[in-house]
């Protein structure tokens, strides 16, 4: 079993705030990416 | 006539028909993104969205654009999945889980189109029409807005500007994508592909069990699925089911809608550049490619090496019978070249040398032809590796275009090429360390390396087609799917923008006696020699597990 998969009882709400935090990291990766590459 | 008669029949049927639009389509769409004049509709959207026509964005501003465009396009469509059993034409259908909701938002919104779900069993009306089939020409524009701005890059000079990202979106879909995707609609509608709202016919089966055939507007979701290189089915079964693709014209107009804009994309690219034969040496490059791989997948299938198959008398399993051997070699070189990821027949089956050339297809970096827009900028960027590297071998200087190649674009291009690959193989070696993953693979073996790398590949590359038998719908594939989905499509576009925005700020230097000539045949080869090698020496370690330990 993998340790750090979520499990699958998750409630909905906890995993829709989850997936809602990591859409928004990823973009906010993605944001300083342009940052740096504006630097390079 | 023979199954071999008839696919070379329609292979040049294929390239007439394309060859008729190259010219029209390419300065159609070249007029589009070099216009001054606004639509009264489109100057419409852009008093709603807040945005100056007029005003050109420097690369950061494009990108941030972009992104935020994506941004709120996937925020959306996860909502849109998550809710939809409150909303009119669920069918019945309960809300997509969270994972799943993610992983397909993931990826509509980036133009791959890996389905971890089946259609006709989770997704209502709305949320195929209003959520997945919008993405569907929002991410299509999206991908020509970026080639059309790295073109920019060639041929603006002394500018920190690269276009408007809001326009150029705009203009994709309303100019370019959606008057194709009706006449395209109407064509498969024409050809039997079904377009209703029946919430689904019961019928009752040999076997005495009752099955509800659901309908639905498929033929116009088909339509943009291969004119922007999207490939999601409306049907579990994609191509291969016959609703959604019913006979051989159908499947014809299918591989010709693929390759339609990709292609006609290399005469937009001549005519912006105002040197035409730059756009046939693309398309030539492209077309030695897919033209190389046709003859490896669809010679590898009619083999049909292997006792089970010589006794059957030909590699149908997983193919459809009223396509055959050599249409499906067809579709699938095509699809898995263009980062469609349509199917018409289970990859899973082709025989292990034939489905390892669409792994090492997808491998190229989608450039043969490429998807709606990647495929231009994809190959765009490696022939400026192609032309340092023939600058480092026969002392010419750096060039492209008129534009120095210096150590800032080597750097730019140097991480768009490495992206992808770190990506495919990071992804299959942890899915393959991680038992939970390992237990999606339906097939023991060098196969089941196979199902988990064509996965990867697929989803990094934005290609979207499965292998089949590997188990995707779990926490673990939906999520890293996901992020692959993300990163392989949004962090080379970060890359290629800024390439465009290095470039644009250079001076246009004239052609000297030490320039490159990139309009000859000599170069084609190079440049097609470049694409190989590196996706070779990349992948072949993988491959070498995979389908040629399976196929040898």
């Amino acid at each position: 079993v993998w340790s750090n998969c979520p499990p699958d009882d998750w409630s909905p709400r906890m995993s829709d705030l989850v997936f809602v935090i990591l859409i928004i990291a990823f973009f906010a990766v993605l944001s300083l990416i342009v940052k740096g590459v504006e630097r390079l | 006539m023979s199954d071999t008669t008839a696919g070379l029949l329609q292979v040049a049927l294929l390239i007439a028909a394309l060859a008729l639009c190259y010219r029209p389509l390419g300065a159609y769409m070249a007029r589009v993104y070099t216009s001054e004049h606004d639509s009264r509709l489109e100057r419409g959207l852009y008093r709603v969205m807040g945005v100056d026509p007029k005003a050109d964005q420097r690369w950061p501003v494009y990108a941030r654009s972009l992104l935020a465009f994506s941004a709120v396009s996937m925020l959306f469509l996860y909502g849109l999945l998550r809710v939809q059993a409150h909303l009119p034409w669920s069918l019945g259908f309960p809300g997509v889980p969270p994972a799943l909701s993610f992983n397909t938002a993931g990826s509509f919104l980036t133009n791959t189109n890996w389905q971890n779900y089946s259609g006709e069993s989770t997704m209502g009306y709305l949320s195929q029409m209003a959520g997945l089939a919008v993405e569907n020409f929002t991410s299509a524009a999206v991908g020509m807005a970026v080639a059309v701005a790295l073109i920019r890059g060639f041929i603006r000079s002394r500018t920190d500007r690269i276009g408007n990202f809001w326009v150029d979106l705009t203009r994709g879909c309303l100019r370019i994508l959606l008057p194709l995707a009706v006449v395209g609609a109407i064509a498969l509608i024409a050809a039997g592909a079904i377009q209703n709202f029946s919430s689904g016919t019961v019928a009752n089966t040999l076997a005495g069990v009752h099955q509800s055939i659901t309908g639905g507007p498929v033929a116009s979701q088909e339509a943009i699925k291969q004119l922007g290189t999207n490939g999601g089915g409306f049907y579990n079964a994609n191509s291969a089911h016959p609703f959604e693709n019913p006979n051989p014209f159908s499947n014809f107009l299918a591989i010709f809608f693929l390759l339609l804009i990709p292609v006609a994309l290399t005469r937009t690219f001549g005519l912006m550049v105002k040197d035409k034969r730059q756009g046939y040496a693309i398309l030539a490059t492209m077309a030695t490619l897919w033209g190389l791989i046709l003859a490896g997948v669809w010679s590898l299938e009619a083999a049909h090496p292997g006792t089970a198959l010589k006794l059957a008398g030909a590699a149908m399993e997983g193919k459809e019978t009223r396509f055959g051997v050599a249409t499906s070699s067809l579709f699938a070189t095509s699809t898995t070249g263009t980062s469609t990821g349509a199917v018409d027949a289970a990859h899973s089956s082709f025989t292990a040398l034939g489905g390892g050339l669409l792994i090492f297809n997808m491998g190229l970096g989608e450039v043969a032809p490429g998807g709606t827009g990647t495929g231009i900028y994809g190959i765009l960027i490696v022939a400026i590796v192609a032309v340092f590297i023939a600058g480092l071998m026969v002392g010419r200087t750096p060039e492209y275009l008129h534009k120095k190649i210096t150590g800032r674009e080597i750097k730019l291009v140097s991480l768009y090429i490495l992206t992808t690959p770190v990506i495919v193989l990071a992804g299959t070696g942890i899915a393959m360390s991680v038992s939970a993953a390992r237990a999606s693979i339906l097939n023991p073996g060098p196969h089941g390396l196979s199902e988990v790398l064509y996965a990867f590949m697929s989803t990094a590359n934005n290609n979207g087609s499965a292998f089949a038998g590997l188990s995707g719908n779990t926490n673990f594939y939906n999520i890293a799917l996901g992020l692959t989905m993300l990163a392989g499509r949004l962090i080379p576009i970060l890359l290629a923008l800024g390439l465009a925005g290095s470039l644009a700020r250079q001076r246009s230097i004239p052609a000297t006696a030490g320039t490159l000539p990139t309009h000859t045949a000599l170069f084609v080869l190079l440049l097609a020699g470049v694409i190989i090698i590196v996706a070779g020496l990349t992948f072949f370690p993988a491959l070498a597990l995979g389908p040629l330990a399976e196929g040898l």
